[in-house]
C-alpha cells in the first residue's frame, strides 16, 4: 500500500532539494530517494503480436472493420467506434503521407536523446496515424522547421538492421524522395 | 479522423447539488508535505467552513495518481485524511474534476447527504522547475501504451506540440496571436493571489521564452504548481442547515476521449469536452446561451478556441478570468480549483445566469483525454 518500495529496504538516502551533496538548507524539503524498478512483461496479445511478427518481416500489417471499413495501423482487435471485432488483415506498403511532427526539445530519464522529431504519419492505405521518429527536421530553433520538411511529405519506413518483433523495428521515416 | 458517429446521450435533469465549502491549500513549486497532510488540510478546512464534522460526511472521493505520488495505491495514505476513516471512500487516477463529478453523483443520486471530493498534487521530485519537468515528463511518457508510443517518446508536451503545430499549418492565427494570447492570460492573472506567474508577459516574452516542443514555448504551457483543493458537497435539504458558499451544481458531464491512432486529438480536440458539455447542460436543463462565465482549462493557446466551441459558448461569455492554466495549473487538483475560481465569481453573475468549470486530464496531453464540465448557479 503505502510503503515505499526502496530501492535496498533500510537504504534510502535523506536528501534535501537539489541537494546532490550539498548542505541541506533549513528552507529546502527534507525528502528520501526511493526507486520503484519493476520489470513488465507486457503483453502483447493477438493482434499485436501478428503486427510484431510483421515487422520482424519487413511487413506493415493492418486489420479493418467490416462495418466502418476503417483500415488500422497499429491493427486494433476491436474498432472502438462500431464496437465489433475486426476483422480482414491486409499488408501496406511502407509508405505514407507525414502529416505533422513536432520537435522536442528537451528530454526525459529514459527518453530519446533531444532534439528529436516525432510524427504522425498515414500510412497508404490506412486510416489511423502511426506515431514515430521521423529524420530530415532542421533541429534550427530560430528557423521554421516546415521550411526543410513540410506537412504532407511523402515519407517511407527504414528498417533496422536487427529486427526483434518491436516497433523500433522501423528505425524512423525519412522523406521518400 | 473523426468519429464515425456521434454517441448517444441518455441523461435527465438533476436535482442541484450544493457546494457547502471549499478549501486550497497555497500553491507552491513544491510542498514541503506529505499527501495526506496536504489532503487533510483542505479537508478538514472546507468541512469547517460548512459547519460540518468528519462524521457527517457519507462519501470521501479523491484524486491523485500513484505514478506521481510515488506509491502503490496510494489513497491507502490519503484515505483517512479525506475523512474516509471507516466510512465509505475511493479515490479516481484522474483530475480531481471526475472526483467532484463523482461525489455529486452520489448525492444527486440520493446515495448519501454529504461528500467531499479532494484533488491533491505533489510530485513526488524535487529541484528546480527543469528536473521537476524532467519528472513528470517521464511520468507522461509512462501513461502512453508501451508498445507504440512510448517508444518513440511521447509525452503530454510532444503530443500538445503536434496539435499546436498542425493548427499552425491549417489557422489563419500566426504564432504571434497565439503568443498574444497566452500574454493577456499571464498577465490578466499576475496580480492575482492564486497566480503562480507574477509577472506579466508580453507576446515577445513568449516567443521568447524557453522552446519545449516546437511551436510551443514555456509560457504557452500551463503553469505547474503543487497543491490541494477540497470540495464539500451537500443535498439541497442538508446544505439548508450548513454555513459556508452559496453555488450549487446543476449539471454534470463527463467523457473520455481516443487515443492516439484515431488522429481526433489532433483534428478535432473538443470531441470529449463537447460530449461533457452536452451531458452537462442537458441534466441542468439551461442551454449555452445561459451561461456568463467560463473557466476553461485549455493547456495551450492553441488549444482554447477549440475548446471554448465545444463549450457552445459565444464572445459574450467570461472565460477564464483567473487567467485559466497558464496562471495555475496545479496537475490532478486542477479541477477543484477551477470550480473554486468559479464558485467565488459566481454571485457576481447576473440572475439566472449559469458557469462553465471544465477540467481535462493532462498525463497524455490531448490523448485519451478524460474531460469533465460542471454547470454552477447561485444558490
Amino acid at each position: 500500500m503505502t510503503s515505499p518500495t526502496a530501492s535496498q529496504a533500510g537504504e534510502a538516502i535523506i536528501r534535501r532539494s537539489g541537494s546532490d551533496g550539498v548542505a541541506a538548507s533549513p528552507s529546502r524539503p527534507a525528502t528520501q530517494e526511493v526507486n520503484w524498478n519493476l520489470r513488465y512483461d507486457i503483453h502483447l496479445g493477438a493482434t499485436w503480436s501478428r503486427f510484431m511478427d510483421g515487422l520482424r518481416q519487413r511487413k506493415l500489417l493492418a486489420n479493418s472493420c467490416a462495418s466502418c471499413s476503417r483500415v488500422f495501423v497499429p491493427p486494433q482487435a476491436y474498432c472502438e467506434s462500431c464496437f465489433e471485432p475486426t476483422a480482414e488483415w491486409l499488408e501496406l506498403p511502407a509508405e505514407g503521407t507525414l502529416e505533422v511532427y513536432t520537435v522536442a526539445w528537451h528530454g526525459f530519464t529514459g527518453g530519446p536523446t533531444p532534439p528529436y522529431a516525432i510524427g504522425g504519419i498515414r500510412l497508404d492505405g490506412a486510416s489511423t496515424l502511426l506515431m514515430h521518429h521521423v529524420v530530415g527536421v532542421d533541429f534550427d530553433s530560430e528557423s521554421d522547421p516546415k521550411d526543410a520538411l513540410p506537412f504532407g511529405t511523402r515519407v517511407r519506413a527504414v528498417w533496422a538492421e536487427e529486427r526483434v518483433g518491436h516497433v523500433l523495428d522501423i528505425s524512423h521515416f525519412e522523406p521518400a524522395s | 479522423m473523426e468519429s464515425t458517429s456521434e454517441p448517444h446521450l441518455s441523461v435527465r435533469p438533476i436535482l442541484p447539488v450544493h457546494v457547502v465549502g471549499i478549501a486550497a491549500t497555497e500553491f507552491v513549486t513544491e510542498h514541503d508535505a506529505m499527501l495526506d497532510e496536504l489532503v487533510f488540510d483542505v479537508v478538514y478546512r472546507a468541512l469547517r467552513e460548512a459547519g460540518l464534522r468528519k462524521q457527517d460526511l457519507g462519501l470521501s472521493v479523491s484524486a491523485s495518481m500513484d505514478v506521481l505520488d510515488g506509491r502503490s495505491i496510494s489513497s491507502g495514505l490519503t484515505n483517512a485524511a479525506s475523512g474516509g476513516y471507516l466510512s465509505d471512500a475511493f479515490r479516481v487516477e484522474g483530475d480531481a474534476g471526475v472526483a467532484i463529478v463523482s461525489a455529486a453523483e452520489a448525492i444527486a443520486s440520493g446515495d448519501v447527504e454529504v461528500a467531499v471530493a479532494v484533488g491533491v498534487h505533489n510530485p513526488e521530485t524535487t529541484g528546480d522547475a527543469m528536473r521537476r519537468g524532467r519528472f513528470l515528463e517521464q511520468v507522461s511518457n509512462l501513461a502512453f501504451d508501451p508498445h507504440f508510443d512510448r517508444p518513440v517518446g511521447l509525452t503530454a508536451n510532444t503530443a500538445y506540440g503536434l496539435h499546436a503545430a498542425r493548427v499552425l499549418a491549417v489557422s489563419r492565427m500566426r504564432a504571434e496571436g497565439f503568443a498574444a494570447l497566452a500574454a493577456s492570460e499571464i498577465s490578466r492573472s499576475a496580480g492575482l493571489d492564486r497566480s503562480v506567474r507574477r509577472r506579466g508577459a508580453t507576446a515577445q516574452d513568449v516567443l521568447d521564452s524557453v522552446p519545449v516542443a516546437w511551436p510551443l514555448h514555456e509560457l504557452m504551457l500551463p503553469a505547474h504548481s503543487a497543491g490541494a483543493v477540497a470540495v464539500v458537497l451537500a443535498s439541497p435539504a442538508r446544505a439548508g442547515r450548513c454555513v459556508g458558499r452559496d453555488a450549487k451544481l446543476t449539471g454534470l458531464g463527463h467523457s473520455t476521449g481516443g487515443y492516439t491512432w484515431t488522429g481526433e486529438w489532433l483534428a478535432d480536440p473538443g470531441a470529449a469536452t463537447r460530449r461533457a458539455t452536452r451531458a452537462a447542460l442537458a441534466t441542468s436543463g439551461a442551454s449555452a446561451r445561459d451561461v456568463a462565465l467560463a473557466e476553461v482549462s485549455a493547456p495551450t493557446p492553441h488549444l482554447h478556441q477549440p475548446l471554448v466551441d465545444a463549450l457552445g459558448i459565444d464572445a459574450n461569455v467570461t472565460v477564464n478570468p483567473s487567467g485559466g492554466m497558464r496562471s495555475n495549473f496545479p496537475g490532478l487538483a486542477n479541477g477543484g480549483l477551477r470550480l473554486l475560481e468559479v464558485v467565488e465569481r459566481i454571485g457576481e453573475l447576473p440572475s439566472g445566469s449559469i458557469a462553465l468549470s471544465h477540467s481535462l486530464d493532462t498525463i497524455t496531453g490531448g490523448v485519451a483525454e478524460d474531460a469533465t464540465v460542471i454547470a454552477v448557479e447561485a444558490a
